[in-house]
């Protein structure tokens, strides 16, 4: 193989670190996206057999934004093997003990079974806030969207931006607000 | 029209300052950089083509629908189609349906396919036969179920002689009046 | 290994001597019948010689064929090809008809093809003529330089506008056109 040629391999087959904002994401829907990335699939070079995954870097886990009132309803299963061993914790219960946990567990849940995933896994970061280690973060060189926009709260907004939005109606100055 | 953009680039300005940058996706991507319009910009970038596809510069491929599937092509490939198919060997074919066509430098993209007589890609039959014998084996275990198939399939390889831009983009085809 | 392997070979489209580049060489060269002048299972055969033989020569010149009469031994098919291949099959009470489609089959065929499993459809010399892809392949050159992460590269792009934003643009189109208008009335 000719040094061009060589080279040209590294350069198709490079892996590239991608930094991902779960700040209001939706985990199980991130889940889907980040997997692709993670097996490579948005490569046009994808192919099962060939090892073109890229690493993921999730930031602000500790933010993510559940639906409805799963925080309260969806419950993580766990079985120590022994009897009376299974144990049932609350998505909210599991948040607080470890908030990288409901994103990871989606992302193993989102890829198949087969013996890939667990080495796949491993190219996966996720730190629930937004400091990450500067040898983690120097690699990074692109980023994935999200899904949802991150909505901004009334009162970050400064008053004076308030102020100024075009009002399609005010209300009477009789007018009791609840 | 000019008009539209002008106050869509103020819009642009007035709205970049905020954090929200309605209309960065809108407005900002498609201020032109130089006093240029549109039109003269894509006449240049043809031109450009065409003395590229005149000097012959690089090779040509094309992508080719053929029996339902899709093939990127280019001067001397060899490819296979499988199914019942007319053609014989030594037959010269032309492929017409050519979804795109490029060089090293550019491509031509059809919608869906490239302008009639822009892209001539000929190919040759070299041979026509039968594929292996492939096994259709079916079991049901306990079920007393039990079917094996076989079956070849004709199989027609093609060699591509040639990938052409014969004509200027955006000129009349030798055909049409 | 699955005992598929033992038996059929896998390969790739390949065609002898740059055959179709320029001219077409048909790859039959010589196609052997024998068969015998009595027993029935090789009638369709005789039939063959009789009728179609003589067309079939007259047609392909480039193919030699040899006819070989064997006492009471079943009717076969040989053809050998320019690449040396030798296709061999038997025609045991075969109809005239049958005959004449598996004659065709062996001579537009280019070899011994059906002994291969074909593991890709196409073969190319040149796989790439832009340029294979790289992950820097079509990507912005702006994050290069960006601060990542950024809500730049990081928000969603593609949500269809909210009806809100509508709104806002409506407003500030409406306010540039008085002005606008203002300024023309001015003029």
């Amino acid at each position: 193989m000719s040094a061009a040629k060589r080279v040209q391999q590294w350069a198709t087959f490079a892996r590239t670190w991608h930094i991902f904002d779960c700040k209001w994401q939706d985990p199980y829907e991130s889940a889907n996206i980040i997997k692709k990335y993670l097996m490579g699939q948005h490569k046009p070079i994808y192919h099962p057999l060939n090892d073109c995954g890229d690493v993921v870097v999730c930031i602000n886990s500790r933010e993510i934004a559940l639906r409805g009132d799963e925080w309260r309803k969806r419950a993580y299963f766990h079985h120590t093997g022994y009897p009376g061993g299974a144990s049932w914790t609350l998505a909210w219960e599991l948040h607080n003990k470890d908030p990288t946990m409901i994103i990871k567990k989606a992302v193993y849940r989102a890829m198949k079974g087969n013996l890939q995933r667990r080495h796949t896994m491993q190219r996966l970061f996720i730190y629930h806030e937004e400091n990450v280690p500067e040898d983690i973060m120097k690699n990074v060189s692109s980023q994935i969207r999200q899904s949802r926009l991150v909505p901004t709260r009334l009162d970050h907004i400064p008053e004076e931006e308030v102020k100024q939005y075009p009002k399609v109606m005010d209300y009477p100055k009789d007018y009791v607000l609840k | 029209m000019a008009m539209i953009r002008a106050s869509l680039q103020k819009l642009s300005r007035v709205f970049h300052g905020g954090q929200a940058g309605i209309l960065s996706r809108l407005a900002t991507n498609l201020a032109p950089v130089e006093n240029k319009s549109v039109s003269e910009i894509s006449k240049d970038v043809i031109a450009e083509c065409n003395q590229l596809i005149e000097k012959n510069a690089s090779r040509n491929f094309a992508i080719v629908h053929l029996l339902g599937k899709q093939w990127r092509v280019t001067d001397g490939d060899l490819l296979v189609v499988e199914g019942i198919w007319p053609p014989n060997i030594g037959d010269q074919i032309k492929l017409d349906k050519v979804l795109l066509a490029g060089t090293k430098d550019f491509s031509l993209i059809g919608r869906p396919l490239v302008q009639p007589g822009l892209v001539n890609v000929t190919a040759t039959i070299i041979s026509k036969g039968l594929s292996h014998t492939r096994t259709h084996f079916k079991k049901k275990r306990r079920k007393q179920y039990m079917r094996i198939n076989f079956a070849r399939a004709q199989q027609t390889m093609l060699r591509i002689n040639a990938v052409e831009i014969t004509n200027k983009i955006n000129a009349k085809a030798s055909n049409e009046c | 290994m699955s005992a598929k392997n033992l038996f059929l070979n896998s390969g790739f489209v390949r065609a002898p001597l740059q055959n179709g580049v320029g001219r077409y060489v048909c790859q039959l060269q010589r196609i052997v019948l024998k068969f015998c002048k009595s027993h029935g299972g090789s009638r369709g055969m005789r039939d063959f010689i009789e009728q179609d033989l003589v067309d079939f020569a007259k047609h392909h010149p480039g193919v030699v064929v040899y006819l070989k009469p064997r006492r009471h031994r079943s009717p076969v098919i040989v053809g050998e090809y320019l690449n040396g291949d030798r296709v061999w099959m038997n025609v045991h009470n075969k109809t005239h008809e049958e005959i004449t489609k598996w004659i065709e089959v062996l001579r537009t065929q280019q070899g011994d093809i059906a002994s291969v499993r074909l593991r890709k459809y196409q073969y190319t010399d040149h796989p790439s003529i832009q340029g294979p892809w790289t992950p820097f392949t079509f990507k912005d050159p702006e994050l290069n330089t960006a601060e990542l992460p950024s809500s730049k590269f990081g928000a969603n792009n593609r949500l269809p506008m909210s009806a809100t934003e509508q709104l806002r643009l409506m407003f500030e189109k409406q306010k540039i056109s008085t002005k606008t208008e203002d300024l023309k009335i001015a003029e």
